[in-house]
C-alpha cells in the first residue's frame, strides 16, 4: 500500500491510496490518517487505485470521519471501484463519509 | 477443483492467502465479483482466528479450504484456537451518526451479506467454519 498526502487549495488534505486496504495495507496508513485527521478539517481520499477494501480498512475511515468531524470537518472518498462501493454502502460507512464519484465533487462537499 | 493452504498464526500470513486465493481463482476460472467476495470473507474471518483465537500462543493450526464446482464455491476455515463462533458477535449497530458511529464490528457483518450461507460448528477441538458462494 502507497500512500501519497498533498495539500490543495482552501486547506484540504488529499490523499492518494494506491493498493490494497487489508489488514497490512491499513497497517500501514493508520498513524498518517490519524495525524491527518488531526491536523485538517476537509480531507478527501482518491480510493482508484484502491483494489480491495476489508473491514480492518473501514475501520481507518470511520475512525477518521469520527475524528474530523468532531471537530466540525468532513470526510470524503472518491471514485471507489464497484466492490469497496458496496462495501461502504453494506457497512452504512456511506452514511458518515461521504462517496463521491469524481475528485471535483469530493472538493465541493468538503469545502 | 479442490485446494488447501496452511497458515501460520501472524497476520503477515494474510497477504500468502490472498496470493494463493488469486492463484485457485485463475484456475477454477471464478468470477471476479464472486472471487471478490470469497477472498474478503476469508480475510475478515482469518482474520478474526489469528487475532483472538490463540491468546496463550501454543502450536496453532490454521486451514483453508476452497472448492471450487460450476456453480457454488465452498470455503471453510478450520483452526485448533479457542472455540470462537462468529455467529454469535453481535452486528455493529447500523450507523446513525458521527459521534454514535462504532468504529469496529463491520468484519462479521460483511461475511454474513456476502456469503450465501455461512455455518459455524467446534467440534474435536477444532473451529469450523463453513461458507458458501454461487459461481453462476
Amino acid at each position: 500500500m502507497n500512500m501519497d498526502r498533498q495539500e490543495l487549495e482552501g486547506g484540504i488534505c488529499k490523499i492518494t491510496l494506491d493498493g490494497s486496504l487489508d489488514i497490512e495495507g491499513a497497517s500501514a496508513v493508520e498513524i498518517p490518517f490519524n495525524e491527518i485527521s488531526e491536523t485538517y478539517k476537509k480531507v478527501i481520499v482518491d480510493m482508484t487505485k484502491v483494489d480491495f477494501l476489508a473491514s480492518i480498512g473501514i475501520r481507518v475511515l470511520v475512525k477518521s470521519a469520527k475524528t474530523i468531524g468532531s471537530r466540525g470537518g468532513r470526510l470524503a472518498v472518491f471514485n471507489p471501484n464497484d466492490a469497496a462501493r458496496s462495501v461502504l454502502a453494506s457497512t452504512g460507512v456511506d452514511s458518515i463519509v461521504f462517496v463521491e464519484d469524481d475528485e471535483a465533487a469530493a472538493i465541493n462537499v468538503v469545502s | 477443483m479442490s485446494a488447501r493452504i496452511d497458515l501460520g498464526c501472524s497476520l503477515g500470513e494474510i497477504s500468502r492467502l490472498n496470493a494463493w486465493l488469486a492463484d485457485r481463482f485463475s484456475e477454477g476460472g471464478v468470477p471476479d465479483k464472486a472471487a471478490g467476495n470469497i477472498k474478503l470473507c476469508l480475510n475478515e474471518a482469518v482474520t478474526n482466528t489469528i487475532s483472538y483465537g490463540f491468546p496463550d500462543g501454543g502450536d496453532a493450526e490454521i486451514g483453508v479450504d476452497l472448492d471450487i464446482s460450476d456453480d457454488i464455491a465452498v470455503a471453510t476455515l478450520v483452526d485448533n484456537g479457542i472455540a470462537f463462533n462468529p455467529l454469535m458477535v453481535p452486528e455493529a449497530a447500523k450507523i446513525e451518526s458521527l459521534e454514535t458511529a462504532q468504529i469496529g464490528g463491520f468484519g462479521v457483518k460483511l461475511m454474513r451479506e456476502l456469503s450465501a450461507s455461512i455455518a459455524y460448528e467446534y467440534a474435536g477441538g477444532r473451529n469450523r467454519l463453513t461458507m458458501t458462494f454461487p459461481l453462476a
